[in-house]
């Protein structure tokens, strides 16, 4: 169960991630720190925090790198004084807890190194950043109760969910949640 | 005659040195000319492999040209296309709100929009004039321009659970569901315009229901 797996805040801190899951919550699990998939993504989503927010939907965003990435993250992505949460585990729990696997292709094959050539062709770096590079990421949509309402797991590196398709997510279970439906 | 290589080389040079795509393609279909004049004239004999080549590269920047000049014609908005705008759709450029108004249909009503128990195959927005939900006797919002009716079904599916009846005439905008989903799939910068408005409309009705 993802609830009751581990993770360690940017101050060291050790949480049950269940804590961090207290009402409906966008859960992103992301790769280690400097993996083009993060850009994508952020420069993506990022534009659309406030909006989640506003449908008082949590966004909490689990990487697999070091704790001190973790920081050098949130300045990179300017999200120091969102109400974005970041948190770690390098173990890989949390994300094997929700069947997000690890994949030498996936991360190591032609489709992943063309998106980590044409991406930085148009801005978006990648490195080695820290944590277990062959880890995949993913995405899930989680309502108030816990239960899972959409999900996305990434196949190979860059294939993040689209930030429409997310939306399109938040905002079925909100208005699916409403007390009267026009 | 023999002149005219250079004259093609520079002017493909200038084609180079230009950020416009416009004159990028403009100067590429002169320097063509200037090519073909050249290899079709210049030489003791015609050598046809460039010039063939030359006219099918001036056919294709011509096509993208005339794309190009379609794209840049300045266009104007109708005051209702405005209203729309400003109410609902700031964020999009007016060739962009065309695009997305263009799915839809105008009309004006004074009558029931939604009732219990449908399920709209349509999504509204209020232009003008206002509307009621209702459910039962009792009114529970009161929608004003800008608001839309039936996005609750068009995001989840499910029947309507209120009536929505208008307060006099108003002036609707509405788009078939199924087609304005499959219109948005591709194009995902509208789509997260009518996300936007959909996601700041619900979040107003959610946050009035409690």
């Amino acid at each position: 169960m993802i609830a009751e797996t581990t993770v360690t805040d940017r101050h060291g801190n050790a949480l049950s991630l269940g804590d961090l899951l207290d009402g409906p919550v966008l859960v992103i699990f992301l790769r280690h720190w400097g993996c083009v998939e993060c850009s994508l993504l952020l420069t993506a989503l990022g534009p659309r925090l406030g909006e989640i927010a506003s449908l008082g939907v949590k966004v909490v965003m689990v990487g697999v790198g070091s704790v001190a990435g973790i920081g050098n993250f949130l300045t990179r992505y300017r999200l120091e004084n969102s109400e974005v949460t970041v948190v770690t585990d390098p173990s890989l729990k949390t994300h094997q807890a929700v069947g997000l696997k690890k994949s030498l292709w996936g991360v190591g094959g032609p489709q992943a190194n063309w998106t980590i050539v044409s991406n930085w062709l148009q801005g978006h770096p990648n490195t080695l950043g820290d944590g277990d590079i062959w880890q995949l990421g993913g995405a899930i949509l989680l309502d108030g109760a816990g239960a899972e309402i959409w999900r996305h797991d990434n196949r190979r590196l860059g294939d993040i969910a689209p930030h429409t398709e997310i939306m399109d997510a938040v905002l079925r279970m909100r208005a699916g949640e409403a007390e009267w439906r026009i | 005659m023999e002149n005219l290589i250079h004259v093609a080389n520079l002017l493909i040079l200038g084609s180079f040195l230009v950020r416009d795509i416009l004159w990028l393609r403009l100067l590429s279909i002169f320097g063509g000319l200037a090519f073909m004049g050249y290899f079709a004239l210049a030489l003791p004999e015609p050598l046809w492999a460039p010039v063939v080549w030359n006219s099918l590269f001036g056919v294709i920047n011509i096509y993208q040209i005339v794309r190009l000049m379609m794209e840049r014609r300045p266009v104007h908005l109708e005051p209702r296309e405005h209203r729309i705008r400003e109410l609902a759709f700031p964020g999009l450029s007016e060739r962009e709100l065309l695009r997305l108004l263009g799915q839809g249909r105008w009309e004006s009503t004074d009558d029931v929009l939604i009732a219990p128990g449908d399920l709209p195959n349509r999504l509204i927005l209020l232009s003008e004039g206002t509307a009621e939900v209702l459910v039962g006797q009792d009114q529970v919002a009161k929608l004003s321009p800008g608001r839309f009716v039936g996005e609750m079904a068009y995001l989840t599916g499910k029947p309507s659970s209120a009536l929505v009846r208008t307060m006099g005439q108003v002036e609707i905008l509405s788009w078939p569901a199924d087609a304005l989903r499959e219109y948005l799939k591709e194009d995902p910068m509208l789509c997260a315009a009518v996300q936007r408005q959909l996601g700041a409309d619900l979040a107003h009705k959610l946050r009035g229901q409690t």
